[in-house]
């Protein structure tokens, strides 16, 4: 059999018929035999004939006036569909990779060294040239993705899928370990 | 599809006197009740993005609810505002001492009401909400869950503690009933 205190935080929803029919005859069982039980029932009644006999106020017709004129002057919400959009939709999924390959192709343009003779430009690097712009690109990468926010993370991991976690995790660790033989 | 003129028209009609009833027993003042009916409507008009007449009501009865609180908190601010530096105002300023509304506007009341909607607004302001969702306008838990977004178990917890805190009153009123139902027999 329940107690006292399930049967009161039930009581309201009895009165009104709210509750389950074996939550309902549980009560109703309770009551029966527990004369505390029937006289907070009693309350219940008295409270909820009191307020639920409230007079309804009427709202001043000066009132109704005014807030349908103020609708006169101001337009409603559009849809979202309808409201002319200022600018393109930005979608941070399609921002992330191209913002990843301008900045590798910064770090690339930033670690060519001029040469310091007037002479036919070489266009071939070194491998250790090569290297250290990939380390720089992925270091890059990895602090705009840890810049980026939770909600950022989360549409970029909707678009990934389960492969981001994998992704960055692997780019974080072949940019941090160069010296332990990460890959280059 | 936006509410057009016609539609909120209609919901003006249909729950104008309801809101506003809502926040006067919420509030216990009438302009602060006509303030709060009016910023509800205007805002369901610019704000609301609902598009069936159900979702509209319900995010109506929210906007109303988190105005009237709103109202109540800054009223208890300007209170306190105005305990610190200057108390001798306080006294002369029923509207600041919470529940502003003056017997004369309650003479329709019975003396149980006027006590209860009293007791109600000494309740923090989120339960003695719930308290008149369900029972003076009548919404189950279910209902006034959609609308406040919260849950279920919440809601029985607010009411039963809201319910605890008016058990003294409660019960010498049932005494007086109970006296007076064997005095006229």
């Amino acid at each position: 059999m329940i107690g006292c205190e399930q049967v009161e935080q039930w009581l309201a929803q009895y009165v009104i018929g709210d509750l389950p029919a074996t939550s309902s005859s549980r009560v109703r069982e309770h009551l029966q035999q527990c004369p505390n039980c029937r006289e907070e029932l009693a309350r219940e009644h008295l409270l909820r004939d009191s307020l639920a006999n409230l007079p309804e106020h009427t709202c001043p017709p000066r009132v109704q006036q005014q807030i349908l004129q103020a609708t006169t002057t101001r337009p409603a919400r559009k849809p979202r569909a309808e409201r002319p959009r200022l600018w393109p939709r930005f979608r941070l999924w399609q921002a992330i990779p191209v913002g990843a390959a301008v900045l590798a192709a910064a770090v690339l343009l930033m670690s060519r060294q001029p040469s310091p003779q007037v002479a036919e430009p070489d266009h071939t690097y070194s491998a250790a040239e090569i290297q250290t712009a990939r380390l720089q690109a992925r270091w890059s990468l990895a602090l705009v993705l840890q810049i980026m926010n939770q909600s950022e993370r989360e549409a970029a991991a909707a678009v990934f899928g389960k492969q981001f976690p994998q992704a960055l995790r692997k780019s974080l660790r072949k940019a941090i370990q160069p010296s332990e033989g990460g890959k280059g | 599809m936006s509410m057009d003129q016609a539609d909120f028209q209609e919901l003006l009609g249909a729950y104008g006197n309801r809101i506003y009833s809502y926040a006067r027993y919420f509030l216990r003042d009438r302009e602060d009740a006509q303030d709060v009916v009016q910023e509800a409507f205007l805002r369901l008009w610019q704000r609301c993005r609902a598009t069936e007449r159900q979702g509209r009501v319900a995010w109506l009865m929210r906007v109303t609810h988190n105005l009237c609180i709103d109202v109540k908190r800054r009223r208890q601010t300007a209170r306190d505002h105005v305990r610190v530096w200057d108390p001798e105002s306080l006294a002369k300023a029923p509207a600041l001492a919470g529940g502003g509304g003056s017997p004369e506007r309650e003479l329709e009341l019975s003396e149980i009401q006027h006590q209860l909607l009293g007791a109600l607004a000494t309740l923090p302001a989120a339960t003695q909400s719930i308290m008149l969702m369900h029972y003076f306008q009548g919404l189950t838990y279910a209902e006034i869950g959609r609308i406040l977004e919260i849950g279920v178990n919440t809601i029985k917890v607010r009411v039963h503690r809201g319910k605890r805190q008016l058990r003294g009153l409660l019960a010498e009123k049932l005494v007086d009933q109970i006296t007076s139902k064997r005095e006229t027999g």
